[in-house]
Formats: structure tokens, sequence, C-alpha cells
């Protein structure tokens, strides 16, 4: 028996979206500062959640950069690239001892988000959308995106893909299953983002892949661990911090 | 508060510290009565286990006296003793909800590192290194306590600190090593290595029925105190284990076998990769040794049962020798919160000589001297118990 393809492959983002308008040569000096970025962060001695949010932003950054969006270009009404996106897929699992229903209301809570995952600073949530705004560390601001639900099946399945505009271009699923014998729920997650066209973004994902991996995989066992030990209700896992 | 600091390889100092301080409302401060030193610090102090930083707290066999609790805490309050075992637990997971506390998911601020070098990631310790949680160690005035409802184990003032601290680690590692062979009446079981944990590990092995302990050392007190805890000893220096052992068995072989050495000075990089492994152990040649011969004296359908600490990738191990002989492999670190209130009957019971194997007691400031001695052996030196 081969193994299952994957149930819900998320779809790709039904466009870019933001407008291509940065030329090559901006696209590769924008490449080169995030770059900069992602290394320092990997060489930084921070700890390694300061890290990988470093490493993590110097990814978004870089995806920003060459995603080829700038308002400067725009007054031009300078355009270049429209070759076929390049796509990146995360996938990451977790098994937490709690029952389904209980791990999907958990996430549900987007808004909430923020006490576990240090990189986010804040998540705010309309009905089946929601707008996220993620920290750039070492204060050097934000990134933002809006995502809308677009798929959502109580205790079983929730699937969500960003809007036009969004500086961080993704759609994600994430199912939730029954793990065999009594070992609580499995939480499989998937993400796929969005990359520049062409050989940019083939290189961003071979890059950068490593970090936004380890990030979301991160992310699920901060969820886990504050699921498992009730610390969503009442304060961040500080106690799960390395100490200093 | 002093504190018995890692500062690198074969370099720990007394160092002035901060004083713990409660940071979750399920942490406790436990005043420290009494501290060990343990074979396993020694793979610190030889600088073969990776991601210590300099100024780390070492020590994870501790026990003491809470001084205070988080507001989470109510099976605990001021005043009370306590032994502390050295995994931590959260006690919700999916692994202690089946006992496997030393498997908790999370413990381990750190799993990531973890993850990387093992593929998944067991529970934090104390002051066991970054990988392992980064937690400050029990070699202290103070120590904090995460998840205090979950490990301490309080014990009446009936039983000396020095009748009890052992249950911090050593003396359910030795259990558990033990249990791990599943022993039967007629069995015989090897140990290697008569240190502390192989010491508990003879005991617990004659506790618990088998025929015939021999135990496996050089140094003639270790030898000696095995003797005195019912095994026969082979001195592997003058003899060969492998023929002493067949001879012993009428050739079968033991039914159990404990590797009570573990890598000891060996330098198997935990998070280098392979590479790194490789080069780190470039021109030591029998590292594994107790391992090796383990797995080459076990008996056919034997267990070979591993509470000695790896870290990373051995070489020349024979895998064709274990599978040959249907052989069982058992190991990890103690799931010490599963054995302890039998543990502690069996003290209280006197079944344990708990105290006969400390060599050494002495107050922290003589940590440097100490760690050196014990991990050459020197002065007699069997178990060092430091008063802070
Ligand atoms: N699994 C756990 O949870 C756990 C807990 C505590 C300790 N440990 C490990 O157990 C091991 C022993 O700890 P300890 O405190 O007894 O240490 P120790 O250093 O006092 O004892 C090790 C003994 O092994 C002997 N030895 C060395 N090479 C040998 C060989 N080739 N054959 C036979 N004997 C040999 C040494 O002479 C010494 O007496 C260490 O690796 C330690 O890290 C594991
Ligand atoms: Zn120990
Ligand atoms: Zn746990």
């Amino acid at each position: 028996m081969t193994l299952p393809p994957p149930q819900s492959h998320p779809p790709l983002p039904a466009r870019p979206s933001t407008r291509r308008n940065v030329g090559r040569s901006e696209r590769v000096g924008s490449f080169a500062g995030g770059s900069l970025l992602t290394w320092w962060a990997l060489r930084s001695r921070a700890d390694l959640p300061a890290r990988l949010g470093l490493a993590a932003l110097g990814a978004g950054l870089l995806q920003r950069a060459v995603s080829g969006y700038s308002p400067v270009n725009r007054l031009l009404d300078r355009d270049t690239a429209h070759a076929r996106p390049n796509a990146m897929e995360i996938r990451t699992a977790k098994t937490v001892f709690r029952p389904r229903e209980e791990i999907y209301t958990a996430w549900r809570h987007f808004e909430r988000f923020p006490e576990v995952m240090h990189h986010l600073e804040r998540v705010t949530v309309e009905g089946t959308s929601s707008h996220w705004v993620a920290r750039v560390p070492g204060g050097l601001g934000t990134v933002r995106w809006d995502a809308e639900i677009v798929e959502e099946e109580f205790g079983k399945l929730l699937s969500w893909c960003s809007l036009p505009g969004s500086t961080i271009d993704n759609c994600g699923t994430v199912r939730f299953e029954e793990a065999p014998g009594g070992r609580g729920t499995e939480v499989h997650v998937s993400i796929v983002y969005r990359l520049p066209a062409g050989d940019v973004g083939r290189l961003a994902q071979r890059l950068f892949g490593g970090s936004f991996r380890r990030l979301v995989h991160e992310d699920v066992r901060r969820l886990q661990q504050a699921i498992e030990l009730g610390r969503m209700a009442s304060r961040p896992t500080e106690t799960l911090e390395a100490k200093s | 508060m002093r504190a018995v600091c890692w500062m690198g390889a074969e370099d720990v100092r007394v160092r002035s510290v901060p004083e713990p301080v409660l940071q979750d409302p399920r942490d406790a401060i436990v005043r420290v009565t009494l501290t060990a030193i343990c074979g396993s610090d020694l793979h610190l102090y030889d600088g073969c286990i990776p991601t210590m930083t300099r100024g780390d707290i070492l020590g994870h066999e501790f026990m003491g006296e809470v001084v205070e609790v988080g507001s989470e805490i109510d099976n605990l309050r001021p005043g009370d003793r306590v032994v502390v075992p050295f995994p931590i637990a959260c006690g919700h997971c999916q692994f202690c909800a089946t006992e496997r506390w030393s498997l908790c998911d999370n413990s381990n601020p750190n799993a990531a590192i973890a993850e990387e070098a093992w593929g998944h990631a067991p529970a934090g310790l104390f002051g066991y290194s970054h990988m392992l949680g980064g937690y400050d160690g029990g070699q202290a005035e103070y120590v904090r306590v995460p998840f205090a409802d979950v490990g301490p184990l309080k014990v009446d003032g009936e039983l000396a600190d020095e009748q009890v601290l052992f249950l911090s680690d050593i003396l359910p590692t030795g259990w558990q090593a033990a249990l791990n062979c599943d022993i039967e009446s007629g069995h015989v079981v090897a140990v290697w290595g008569c240190g502390p944990v192989g010491l508990f590990a003879i005991e617990s092995a004659l506790l618990m029925g088998a025929h015939r302990v021999v135990a496996i050392d050089r140094v003639p007190e270790r030898l000696a105190l095995a003797r005195e805890a019912g095994a026969l000893t082979i001195d592997y220096s003058e003899r060969n284990v492998f023929d002493e052992l067949r001879e012993f068995t009428g050739g079968r072989g033991p039914d159990g076998c404990i590797d009570a050495v573990g890598m000891e000075a060996h330098g198997f990089g935990l998070l280098g990769g392979y590479d790194r492994v490789k080069q780190a152990t470039m021109g030591q040649t029998d590292r594994p040794t107790a391992l090796r011969e383990a797995i080459q004296a076990c008996g056919k359908g034997g267990t070979v049962s591993i509470p000695g600490v790896y870290g990373g990738v051995v070489d020349k191990l024979n895998l064709g020798a274990a599978f040959g002989k249907g052989l069982t492999l058992r190991m990890g670190q103690t799931h010490v919160h599963r054995y302890l209130p039998e543990l502690l009957d069996h003290v209280r019971a006197g079944r344990f000589d708990a105290t006969s194997l400390i060599s050494h007691r002495v107050g922290l400031e003589d940590a440097p001297e100490c760690y050196r001695m014990f991990r050459d052996k020197q002065d007699g030196c069997t178990k060092v118990v430091m008063k802070p």
C-alpha cells in the first residue's frame, strides 16, 4: 500500500495579490537586501525563536521585495514580470492530546494566535475574514495581510486564502483527524505561499523554504503546548521560553 | 546565590548568580538542601554535549525545601520537603498521560534543536544543555522547578536527605535499567559499569529476582561496592569479558545486559550532524565499547538495556549480532516519576542501600575539584553529594 495522496491540497492563491511592476535589476537589489537580513538572522547569536522570527522576516521582506510591487513604479506606471509564479508548499503535522472539537475551536480563534506565536503582532477576525499583522524583528516594522476562510467544517477542516493586496500571499488548510489509539488529534497543516515568478522565486524558495518550514512547525508546536497546557486562556507560555 | 556553573569543557566554577524567581503559575522555588554530581554531568564536563553555554547552572539530582509556589500549585506548600525528578514533565501531554515522563511533549522549549538532531524532542531536563530545555540546574542554593504540581515527591522527615536524594535520578535509573531486562527467575544479568547507576541496577536486578548478577568495571573500589551489592565481578582490564560471561552462563550468555557506562567522554556531537560526529570521533576508535561488548556477549533472545547516555552516531556497532540473536534493545532517559512511590517504599523498607556509595560529602565550593576527581575516578570517588 502506498501513502494516500494529500487529501486537501490547498489551492494556489487565485491570482497575484499585488501587481508586479518592479524591473529585474531592482528586484535583484531588493533580493540582496532581503538575503542579507536573513543571513544575519541565521548567523545571529540571539535565541532560536528570535532567529526564526528574523529569518522569517528576511524571507517575508525578500518575498515582498521580489514580489515586484513598488508604489514608485506604479506612479511611473512601469510594469514588468508577468511570468507564471512559483509556489512553495509547507506541510507539517502534530498530534495534540485533546479532542478534535477543542483543537478546532482553539485554532479558529486566530485572534489569539499572537499569544503564542511571537512573530505575530495582531490578528483581528470578523466572521470569515481576518487581518494579520506580523512583526519584523529588530523593530524594523510590520508586514500585513488579509485572509478569508474559504472552507470550514467544524472539528474537521479549515481552509483560508489571503486576499488580493496582501504582502504575504498564501493559502492554507488545516485538517483535524482523530489519532489512532486514543492519542488525541492529528493536526495536518499545509500552507502554500505564492512566490515571485522565474528564477528569483525559485532561488528564494531554495534559500528560505527551510526557515519558513521551521517557523510554521514551531507555530504549530506552540499551539499544541498552549492547548495541552491550557495556557491560551491566561497568558503566553513564557515558561516554555528558553532561559536567557 | 551561589551556583555551580559550566564555563566550558573541564571548567566548572562556583559563581554568584541571581536567585530564581517564579515565572509561571505552575512553578515552585526550592531551596536546595542536598545535590549530587551525576555520571551524566561528566558528559557535560568533558564538553561532549553540545548547546551548553558559558554560565549555565549545572545539576539535575537535587532535593530541598519548597520556599515559594506559583498560584496554580496546590499540592505543595512552603516548608515541604521534596525530591525532584530530573526530567521535567507537563502532566498533560500524551506521553505524560502514559507515564512516559521523560518523553514529555511540552517541557522542552528548545524542542526544535533536539528535533533537528533526533527527529523528535524528548522532555526538558534540569541543567542539561539548551537542546534539552536550557533550564537552570540544582547545584545551587535555589532552583526553579517548572510544573511543580507534577514532578516533586514529598518526603517526610523520617528519612535523611542522603537516603532519598537519589530518587531524583540514579536509583530510578538503575531500577528502569533492570526492569527493561524483563527479568525472570533463573536469569543472569550482566552490568557494564559499577558507577552509581550500575550499582543501583545490580541491586534492582537482584530485587527483581535475577538468579545472578555479574558486574563489570576496572576501578577496584567500585568493583568492591558491586560485590557488596551482591554481584559477582569481572575486572575488564584483566579478564576477557566475553569469555568470562560465556563461561559463567554455561555458554548461553547473559539473559539481560545493562550498559551503565554510556558515551562517557566520547565526543558524539548531538547537533553537528553526521560529518561533525565522524570528525569528533576520529582517533577514538573504541568509544561505545561497553555497548559493543554487551551486544556481543548477550545470549540469544536476550535484552540489552541501555541506561548509559548516548548522544549521536556510533561507529561499528554489530547490529548483525543483535539481529542474529534476536535481541531486544531498550534505552532512554528514565521515566523517574513513574517509579517514585514504589521506590520510596523500598527505601523505607531498607531494600536499597542508598548511602554507602557516597564517597564525598562536600559543599558547593568543592564542585570544581570534585567534578575532576569523579571524572578521573580518583581518590576513591564513587559519588559526590554537595550541601549548598
Ligand atoms: N538513562 C538515564 O536516565 C540516566 C540517568 C543517569 C545517568 N545516566 C548515564 O549512566 C551512565 C553511568 O552513570 P554513572 O553516574 O554511574 O557514571 P560513572 O562515570 O560514575 O560510572 C561509569 C562507570 O563505567 C565504568 N566503565 C568505563 N568504561 C567501561 C567499560 N568499557 N566496561 C565496563 N565499565 C566501564 C567506569 O569505570 C565507571 O565506573 C552515564 O552515561 C550517565 O550519563 C543515564
Ligand atoms: Zn543523572
Ligand atoms: Zn507532558
